[in-house]
């Protein structure tokens, strides 16, 4: 009896943690969405499917390289801290990078390779954007319609070295809108 | 116990004890410590088959539901269901856990179940805010979860969903070491199935997950450390599984069906055969020097422990074990060959002389023992190192096909004279 009633705290200490983790990952990530900062990435997304967490559309980010930096030292898929600015036109790029944590400043933690001897590619985590499932598809459609026409943006908010996708836009328009639109 | 053996003693109790041999109390409590007669473990197994099953099916149709993402829900509401779902499963797992943990297919259906659902709620989770952190961390993060279940709901299911996932996870992380803490975990738990209930069907099949999912992530972690010396390591590694089986699980019948030999002899043959090929030995022969250090400790301390586990092997038929398990020692002499005649041809001799040895003491102890199944094991390994040889060396077709002829003919007939001696025997019996 005594040997049950351990085994049930020591279940329900269990129960509590694996509770515990997606509530932390998604306070997480909510308090990352209201007091980042936001950024504008110019995108190219594209349509895979992923069974376990549905449908989604995959971002490639223009401004995802950085030169000028010696990459000798550098192991592929190694983590750094890429450094966010913003340019003249209000769209962020990858200004630095950082193999320590920057004590100020907007930054991302990201996997980085090297290209060449002198160019890192960074892969930006914040490459997937979830849609209900019957969108996914006709959100793919409707950006390469308007590529060429009208440029992809996602609003990112950034804290902590962390970002996520708040906002799909095309043209000026969020993604949502211009699927209505086109429905 | 054999149920029928029992249904037979209690046949015969009746007339024992109306001979006065036994007297009716010893008879009750003959009864009592053999238990009911019926067999109704077969509907047990029924039930447990089907709740696992159930489960899974549950499990993985709310995951794909939850995939749906529907756009009606707001991010709290998705958060909640997610951690609802969970804690839902948690609470009839803490309840199989409180009053029905005697039942196998409770423990185990519900424990499935608690797993997939932990992956439900942080893949939900991901979704809501458009997370990537590559599947790698998502399988991390479950699996490290999911460890605790198998051990507290003492569940098979659980742990065959934890060996899945943590061998799906390496596949993506090539030489992450930490997947050897993670495999090592769930040992305990298989260890103790071991011994408690060394025979029931859920211990060999979780085996067999075991030993394929181990091979798997060997490759995975040590796939760049090993490109020359991975013939050998792979040859200690089957050689260790085939004397684990041989040396661990020592009654026939319930050895056959356990993965341990049947994988370790099936890969020693194979890389057996492999290295018969003078090819191939030309092709080890470039470069195998410039393996790193780490690949020459892990050749060198399997192959230790492949002698020292054959030194200590106790076992009534150990000289006959010792001719499939010795094979690293073999291919390690082969290796040091190599080394001063980098052409192949004394390696490839070395495998070639060591498969025909083989096959002629298997063939021998096949007749020995007159097992007709051994008998051809042997020749089959004959044929193929006849067959493997004509494709590599020069020589005329009608000096093969000859050959081939002869082999056949010889194949034939040992088969034919077996049989009558067989018969032969049988009707001296």
């Amino acid at each position: 009896m005594k040997n049950k009633k351990w085994l049930l705290s020591l279940f329900i200490l269990v129960a509590f943690i694996q509770l515990t983790v997606p509530i932390f990952m998604a306070w997480r990530w909510e308090d990352v969405l209201q007091t980042g900062r936001r950024f504008y990435w110019e995108t190219a997304p594209v349509d895979p499917y992923d069974a376990f967490k549905g449908r989604y559309v995959a971002l490639g980010f223009k401004e995802n390289t950085l030169s000028g930096v010696n990459t000798e030292q550098l192991i592929g898929g190694q983590l750094v801290y890429a450094i966010i600015d913003e340019n003249t036109e209000g769209k962020a790029y990858i200004s630095g990078l950082s193999m320590v944590r920057p004590d100020s400043g907007y930054y991302i933690k990201a996997k980085a390779y090297a290209v060449g001897k002198d160019k890192v590619h960074v892969n930006l985590p914040f490459n997937r954007y979830y849609l209900p499932e019957e969108l996914a598809a006709q959100a793919e459609t409707v950006y390469r319609e308007s590529a060429g026409k009208q440029s992809g943006v996602a609003a990112v908010r950034i804290k902590d070295g962390y970002g996520v996708v708040e906002q799909l836009y095309i043209g000026n328009k969020p993604l949502q809108e211009v699927l209505q639109q086109t429905r | 116990m054999n149920k029928k053996a029992v249904a037979w003693l209690y046949q015969q109790l009746p007339e024992l004890i109306d001979k006065g041999i036994l007297t009716t109390e010893s008879a009750e409590r003959i009864r009592e410590y053999y238990g009911p007669a019926t067999d109704n473990t077969g509907n047990r197994t029924f039930l447990l088959i089907f709740g696992v099953i159930g489960a899974l099916l549950v499990g993985l149709g709310i995951i794909l539901i939850l995939a749906h993402n529907w756009e009606q829900l707001t991010k709290l509401q998705r958060l909640m269901i997610a951690v609802g779902l969970l804690a839902i499963s948690q609470i009839i797992a803490g309840c199989v856990l409180w009053f029905k943990r005697d039942s196998l297919a409770w423990r185990e259906a519900s424990a499935t179940l608690l797993t997939l659902m932990i992956g439900a709620a942080l893949a939900m989770v991901g979704q809501t805010y458009h997370l990537v952190e590559d599947v790698e961390a998502f399988l991390l993060t479950w699996m490290v979860l999911s460890l605790p279940v198998l051990y507290l709901m003492n569940s098979t299911a659980a742990a065959i969903l934890y060996l899945l996932g943590v061998t799906s996870w390496i596949s993506n992380q090539h030489g992450n070491h930490l997947v050897w803490l993670l495999f090592g975990a769930v040992l305990p738990y298989y260890r103790g199935l071991l011994i408690s209930r060394s025979k029931a069907n859920a211990t060999v099949i979780i085996s067999w997950v075991i030993n394929l999912c181990f091979y798997f992530i060997f490759g995975a972690v040590f796939s760049a450390e090993l490109n020359k010396l991975g013939l050998l390591v792979y040859s200690a590694l089957f050689a260790l599984t085939y004397l684990l089986g041989a040396g661990w699980f020592k009654e026939e019948e319930y050895s056959g069906r356990m993965p341990f030999k049947v994988v370790g002899l099936a890969g020693s043959l194979g890389i057996t055969f492999i290295l018969t090929f003078k090819d191939v030995w030309q092709g080890l022969a470039l470069g195998w020097h410039a393996e790193t250090m780490l690949g020459y400790g892990i050749a060198g301390a399997l192959l230790l422990l492949t002698i020292g586990a054959n030194v200590l092997l106790r076992s009534p038929d150990a000289l006959s074990i010792r001719r499939f398990s010795l094979l690293p020692c073999v291919i390690g002499i082969a290796y040091l060959f190599l080394a001063y005649e980098p052409s192949g041809i004394g390696a490839a001799v070395i495998l070639n002389a060591y498969m025909l040895l083989l096959s002629i003491s298997v063939m021998a102890s096949g007749v020995q023992r007159q097992s007709l199944g051994i008998v051809n094991m042997g020749m089959l390994l004959v044929v193929a190192l006849i067959v493997a040889r004509f494709f590599d060396i020069d020589i005329s077709f009608v000096a093969r096909g000859i050959a081939f002829v002869l082999v056949g003919l010889a194949f034939l007939t040992a088969n034919i004279v077996l049989l009558r001696r067989k018969a032969g025997w049988q009707h001296e019996e």
